[in-house]
C-alpha cells in the first residue's frame, strides 16, 4: 500500500516530461528581443516530445502534444491545428520508428531525431505553404531544423539525468524505500 | 480458470489499444476540422484563438520578465558607456529643440487665428493605449506578436500600433485582455502610404523579409533611395503622417522600405485609437 503523499509524488514524477515540456513551450513563444532570433529560433518542444516519446511514451500522452501545439498556433498567429497535427505526426512517427533506435546509442538516436525532425518541418512547410496559397522562404526553416538539431545533445544529456533520477525515485517508492 | 483470465487480461488490453488508436483519430480529425475552419476565417476559431491567448498572455508576461529585465540591463548598461557623449550631443540638441520651441509658439498661435478665419472643423484627438510586447514576433512563416491588453484596456481590432520610432503594425485580433498585432513585414500586411518630399501615393506590402515593398506606384514617379515614408491616412485606420520607413532600395519595380522600428527589440507600444 503506497502512502497518499508517495502516490503525488509519483504523480509528480509522472508530470514531470509534461512541466519541461510547457516551461520550453514558454521559453520559445515570450519575447527574447534579440534581432533576428525569431526567425531561427530552435522548436525547443520538441526535444522532450522525442526524449520522452522515446523513451517513456505514457509520460508524453498524445492530447498533451496536441493541447501544446493548440496553443503555439493560437501565440503565434499560425492557422489553428497545423502544429498540433504537426506534433501528433512527429510522436506517431517516433512511436513507429521506436523500436529500431530505444536501444541503440545516442548517435543513433540524434540521427533518428534529425530525420523525423526533418519530414516533420518539411511537411509543416508543405502544409502552411498550401495554406496561405504562396511557398513560404525554404532557408529560415532549414537553418531552424538544424539549430534545434544542434541543440538536441544538449537537452538529451539533462533529459538523460532527469530519466534517470525518475525511474530511480520511482523504483524506491514502489519498492517501499 | 487461469484460460479465462488471460483471455480477460487480453481483452482490457485490447480495448485499451483500441481506446488509445481512437484517441489518436480523434485528435488528427480535430486537427484537419480546426485547419479547414482556420481556413474559411469561421468566426468560432477567432474566439477560441483569442480566449487561449487571453489565457497564455498572463503565463507569458511572467516568462518574459527576466527577459525583459535582461534587455533593460543591457540597455542602461550600454546608456552609461556613452553618457558623456549622448550629454553632449543632448545639450546640442536642446538649444536647436529650444529655437524650434519659439517658432512652434507663434506659428500655434498664427494657426489657431487662421482656422477661426476659415471656421476649419478640428480633427480628433487620438488617444493612445500603452501595451506590453509579451511573445516573440513570430517564427520563419508568420510575422505577429501578441500584446498583454485587449478589450478591457480599449484596445480593439483594426488600431493602429506605434513605437517611439514609428508605426509597427495594426491589430487584427482582440481578446479581453490580449490583442494580436501584425507586423508591416508580414505578407498578408497591406498599408496605405505616401512618400513625404515626392507626395507619391502607394500600398506598403509586406514580404515575410525584413524588408516591405511598395505597390502601385505610378509609372513616372520620382522615388529615390533614403527617401521617407509615412501613412497617408487613407482608408481610416492609420492616422496620417506616421513615419514608416526610409526607401533602402530601388530595383526595376521593386522598391523596398526599411521600417523605422524594429519590433524584435521593441518592448513596449502606443494603441492609437483613432476615429476620422
Amino acid at each position: 500500500m503506497i502512502q497518499p503523499s508517495k502516490r503525488l509524488e509519483l504523480v509528480f514524477l509522472g508530470s514531470l516530461p509534461a512541466i519541461i515540456t510547457a516551461l520550453l513551450t514558454c521559453a520559445f513563444l515570450t519575447s527574447k528581443h534579440i534581432n533576428g532570433l525569431n526567425q531561427f529560433m530552435p522548436v525547443l518542444p520538441i526535444l522532450p516530445i522525442f526524449y520522452w516519446g522515446t523513451m517513456q511514451a505514457r509520460d508524453m500522452p498524445y492530447w498533451f502534444v496536441f493541447s501544446v501545439g493548440l496553443v503555439m498556433d493560437s501565440v503565434m498567429g499560425l492557422p489553428l491545428g497545423l502544429t498540433s497535427l504537426l506534433f501528433i505526426f512527429f510522436l506517431l512517427m517516433v512511436h513507429a520508428q521506436r523500436k529500431y533506435f530505444y536501444k541503440e546509442g545516442f548517435v543513433i538516436k540524434w540521427g533518428y531525431f534529425a530525420i523525423i525532425l526533418g519530414v516533420a518541418n518539411i511537411a509543416n512547410w508543405v502544409l502552411l505553404s498550401f495554406f496561405i496559397q504562396h511557398p513560404e522562404p525554404l532557408v529560415p526553416a532549414l537553418i531552424q531544423w538544424f539549430l534545434t538539431m544542434c541543440l538536441y545533445p544538449v537537452m538529451h544529456k539533462c533529459f538523460d539525468a532527469l530519466y534517470e533520477h525518475i525511474h530511480y525515485r520511482r523504483w524506491q517508492i514502489l519498492h517501499g524505500q | 480458470m487461469a484460460i479465462k483470465k488471460a483471455r480477460t487480461t487480453s481483452l482490457l488490453l485490447s480495448d485499451k489499444q483500441w481506446l488509445h488508436r481512437a484517441s489518436i483519430v480523434m485528435l488528427i480529425t480535430a486537427g484537419i476540422a480546426l485547419l479547414v475552419m482556420s481556413k474559411a476565417n469561421n468566426p468560432a476559431i477567432t474566439r477560441l484563438r483569442t480566449q487561449i491567448t487571453d489565457l497564455a498572455v498572463p503565463l507569458l508576461s511572467i516568462a518574459a520578465s527576466p527577459m525583459d529585465s535582461i534587455h533593460s540591463s543591457g540597455m542602461w548598461i550600454g546608456e552609461m558607456a556613452n553618457l558623456r557623449d549622448e550629454n553632449l550631443t543632448l545639450k546640442n540638441a536642446n538649444i536647436e529643440l529650444l529655437k524650434w520651441q519659439e517658432k512652434a509658439k507663434t506659428m500655434e498661435t498664427e494657426n489657431i487665428a487662421l482656422r477661426s478665419l476659415l471656421n476649419v472643423v478640428p480633427a480628433n484627438k487620438n488617444t493612445y493605449i500603452t501595451a506590453h510586447i509579451v511573445s516573440d514576433v513570430g517564427g520563419p512563416y508568420m510575422h505577429s506578436a501578441l500584446l498583454s491588453g485587449g478589450n478591457n484596456n480599449g484596445i480593439k481590432k483594426d488600431q493602429a500600433v506605434i513605437s517611439e520610432n514609428g508605426l509597427l503594425g495594426r491589430v487584427v485580433d482582440a481578446g479581453d485582455n490580449s490583442a494580436r498585432i501584425l507586423l508591416l513585414s508580414d505578407i498578408n500586411s497591406r498599408v496605405p502610404v505616401i512618400t513625404e518630399s515626392t507626395h507619391e501615393k502607394s500600398i506598403l506590402i509586406g514580404t515575410n523579409t525584413e524588408t516591405p515593398s511598395l505597390a502601385y506606384l505610378t509609372a513616372d514617379n520620382k522615388i529615390k533611395v533614403g527617401e521617407r515614408i509615412i501613412t497617408s491616412g487613407d482608408g481610416g485606420i492609420f492616422p496620417k503622417g506616421i513615419p514608416v520607413g526610409v526607401v533602402s532600395s530601388i530595383e526595376k519595380n521593386n522598391v523596398t522600405v526599411q521600417p523605422f522600428v524594429d519590433a524584435t527589440s521593441t518592448q513596449y507600444v502606443s494603441v492609437i485609437d483613432y476615429s476620422f
